[in-house]
């Protein structure tokens, strides 16, 4: 058994997860809710799981690193901060009616061998210049802030949706089980407060590295520019709601803007642009 | 503050600059200039532009600056405005961030009531037992003046001054490596030292700028290790620092592990090979050799005029073995170039010419390429860079809340006023307050004067 065959059994039980979770939409019993939640966290505990016996094989390749140095595997910790983030989310806020939207972002990641092309999933011989210590702290921070986004996103999506419909009052079963326009609009907020930090902490990571490969902590590589460009939407994001009273509506609209420009920093630089962060493209 | 009436021009310049508005228009410009820098190739020669480009769009493109976007005038112009952008809203806003950071202690009891948390409330007893009881409610740190005070996190409010300060000393870092710091390059053969780099980014990249460095850098041996699929796994470089022809420092100098010495830091980039051999130079009619050692990149006068370049190297050229490129001129002769291969020693006397050429022996040698930066301010950098990130801790997860308990004497016991505020997620807050209102012992709500809450 090997730990790609684990992270597939974690899609496959994520998958599960959300059949358990469109059916709790559709029959509205808390029993089918805390089934679906149940195994959710069970996929998560897999992934969990899989990412371990793959830092083992990591150490039988003689690799001191964690897990998280090429496509593949950044797509596997994607989906596993993305789960994180609802999971603990879901806990707090009791937000289980947001589980069947937000785990298909999720399920893509863990997927993306299975239809993007090239993906691979062999234990990678690291370049010189990716071992470093940095490396781990760089990318965790920058996938949790990621993953948050991600769930801001998919919160400002059903906030687009429901606010028409709570305001004229013309709401299906599934709208009214979710929470309240305000609420997705507030959750949405806290969500981004936790990403944008994770963010600013995974971009101050990447230029410490920087600097120790190459002598200079910045570059202006299309990485590092479309990752502060995500930066400055969230940071916009922010100032708009706090000091322009900003709700709602054109909030969600920024939260999305963000999350696509994310999106943009994490897949479209590699496979359209070309620069220092190769490693993270195809192969 | 009220309305002021007639506003003098610096005024309304300096409110331009302390709104958030204006924040939001550079934050706009500086991510669309910043997106274009990421479309369009950068810093490429001007032909290529104009390969690629309509002539019209290309020069365009070279005028505005939009081949170099991130060191063109506008947009060095608006992070410059953002910085004073941020420095008149810290100015602007830094007496209202004083003044909450100092809170409330003594506030008149119209304010008390005014708060988003209050409740008033009989209980009997004396006030010396009440005044006990509210203070063990409070628990530690309550202030005991004319009333009881708890103010909790008040360093919260610094959080957004700091992470907008934070940004400033960000920037005052990059000044400070752009005015006092310098990058550049050193290729040194392997038993080779220098005492120069060569400056990157020059005003003209036509010459090469020289900047002598205080020391003498040798490197004994470079090496490549590889995986059993043949990808690098390392470069190491074994490298010496001299002083006066005293070793000083010594290092196995990686990527990802530089050498820093005197405030210049040396990191692993790249290498190539630095062939050295010996070129055995004849005269077909006297007879005569001479024997020339040479570098690649060399070039020589020999005895009777004759003058050497030593141009091109190729290990395996063709798989005729090791190649050389070299260009000979003898006096009253014009220039030739000519190839060598080591492994066929007459190939040079096909030209027919009375000084022929072959390749005596080689030295494979390898040059390491190493990067050079000096760069005082990433101190600066990094410091600014930790406050931001204190800064957000600060501003998104931390709240300033206070507490007021006012107790006066009555005859059925003791009136209690009790008020809290917080500056921000007030859901929390109204938990800490109900429990503190338990704790007093406070009737239900419904029995008593209600404040909203």
């Amino acid at each position: 058994m090997n730990s790609v065959m684990v992270f597939n059994i974690s899609l496959g039980i994520f998958v599960l997860a959300e059949l358990f979770y469109i059916l709790y939409l559709a029959k509205r019993t808390e029993g089918v809710g805390r089934i679906a939640t149940v195994v959710a966290w069970v996929g998560f505990g897999v992934e969990t799981v899989a990412f371990l016996l793959r830092t083992f094989e990591f150490m039988l390749a003689k690799q001191m690193r964690l897990p998280l140095t090429n496509l593949y595997e950044s797509l596997l910790f994607f989906a596993w901060s993305m789960a994180l983030v609802y999971l603990l989310y879901e806990r707090k806020y009791k937000l289980r009616a947001l589980g069947a939207f937000i785990l298909p972002l999720a399920i893509l990641a863990l997927a993306a061998p299975y239809y993007i092309p090239g993906v691979t999933t062999t234990i990678p011989k690291l370049p010189p210049a990716l071992q470093s210590a940095w490396l781990e702290w760089h990318v965790m921070t920058c996938f949790l802030g990621y993953g948050a986004f991600g769930v801001g996103a998919i919160l400002s999506l059903l906030y687009l949706v429901k606010a028409p419909r709570e305001a004229r009052g013309g709401m299906g079963a599934v709208m009214r089980m979710l929470p309240s326009a305000d609420m997705l609009d507030e959750i949405c907020y806290r969500v981004i407060l936790v990403g944008v930090p994770l963010l600013t902490a995974g971009i101050v990571l990447g230029a410490v590295w920087a600097n120790q490969a190459w002598g200079t902590y910045w570059s202006w590589d299309p990485k590092e520019t479309w990752a502060l460009i995500v930066w400055i939407i969230y940071a916009a994001y922010l100032h708009a709601r706090i000091t322009r009273g900003w709700r709602g509506r054109k909030a969600a609209y920024l939260a999305l803007l963000g999350f696509a420009a994310t999106l943009f920093c994490y897949l479209g630089v590699n496979l359209l642009l070309s620069g220092l962060h190769s490693y993270g493209g195809r192969g | 503050m009220s309305r002021r009436t007639p506003k003098p021009e610096a005024l309304s310049v300096w409110q331009l600059f302390c709104s958030v508005k204006l924040t939001l228009f550079l934050l706009f410009l500086i991510a669309a200039g910043s997106v274009a820098g990421t479309l369009i190739q950068q810093n490429l020669p001007k032909e290529d532009y104009f390969r690629v480009w309509e002539p019209g769009t290309a020069n365009f493109f070279l005028r505005s600056g939009l081949t170099d976007v991130y060191h063109s005038w506008w947009f060095l112009g608006l992070m410059g405005l953002l910085a004073f952008n941020l420095i008149a809203c810290s100015v602007d806003r830094f007496p209202a961030i004083l003044a909450a950071y100092r809170g409330q202690p003594n506030p008149a009891s119209e304010i008390l009531k005014a708060q988003a948390f209050h409740r008033s409330f009989v209980l009997p007893g004396t006030l010396v037992e009440a005044r006990e009881l509210a203070r063990k409610a409070l628990g530690h740190g309550a202030v005991d003046g004319k009333l009881l005070y708890l103010s909790r996190g008040a360093y919260a409010r610094w959080g957004v001054f700091v992470v907008h300060s934070s940004l400033l000393v960000i920037f005052l870092g990059v000044m400070i490596g752009s005015l006092w710091g310098f990058k550049g390059f050193i290729n040194i053969v392997e038993g080779t030292s220098t005492r120069e780099v060569v400056l990157r980014g020059g005003a003209d990249d036509e010459h090469e700028h020289r900047k002598a460095i205080p020391f003498e850098l040798h490197v004994d041996s470079f090496k490549v290790s590889r995986y059993e699929t043949g990808q690098p796994s390392d470069f190491v470089s074994h490298v010496r620092v001299l002083e006066n022809g005293q070793t000083v420092k010594e290092k196995d100098l990686r990527v990802n592990d530089p050498l820093s010495y005197r405030g210049l830091t040396f990191y692993q980039s790249s290498y190539g090979p630095a062939p050295e051999a010996t070129f055995l130079l004849q005269n077909a009619k006297t007879g005569a050799l001479i024997q020339v050692p040479m570098a690649l990149n060399e070039v020589r006068m020999l005895e009777g005029g004759i003058a050497l370049a030593f141009d091109a190297f190729a290990e395996d050229h063709n798989r005729m073995g090791p190649a050389f490129q070299l260009r000979m001129q003898v006096p009253g002769q014009e220039a030739q170039e000519l190839m060598l291969f080591q492994r066929l020693p007459d190939y040079d006397r096909q030209r027919g010419d009375v000084w022929t050429l072959k390749v005596g022996d080689l030295r494979l040698k390898q040059y390491t390429g190493l990067q050079v930066a000096k760069d005082p301010g990433v101190p600066w950098v990094w410091a600014g860079c930790a406050l931001m990130i204190l800064g957000m801790m600060g501003a998104f997860f931390c709240s300033h809340r206070q507490i007021w308990i006012r107790l006066e004497e009555r005859k059925d016991g003791v009136a209690w006023t009790v008020a809290g505020a917080t500056s921000r997620n007030r859901l929390a807050f109204e938990k800490e307050f109900q429990v503190l209102l338990e704790r007093i012992g406070a009737p239900e709500a419904s029995k008593s004067k209600e404040g909203k809450a």
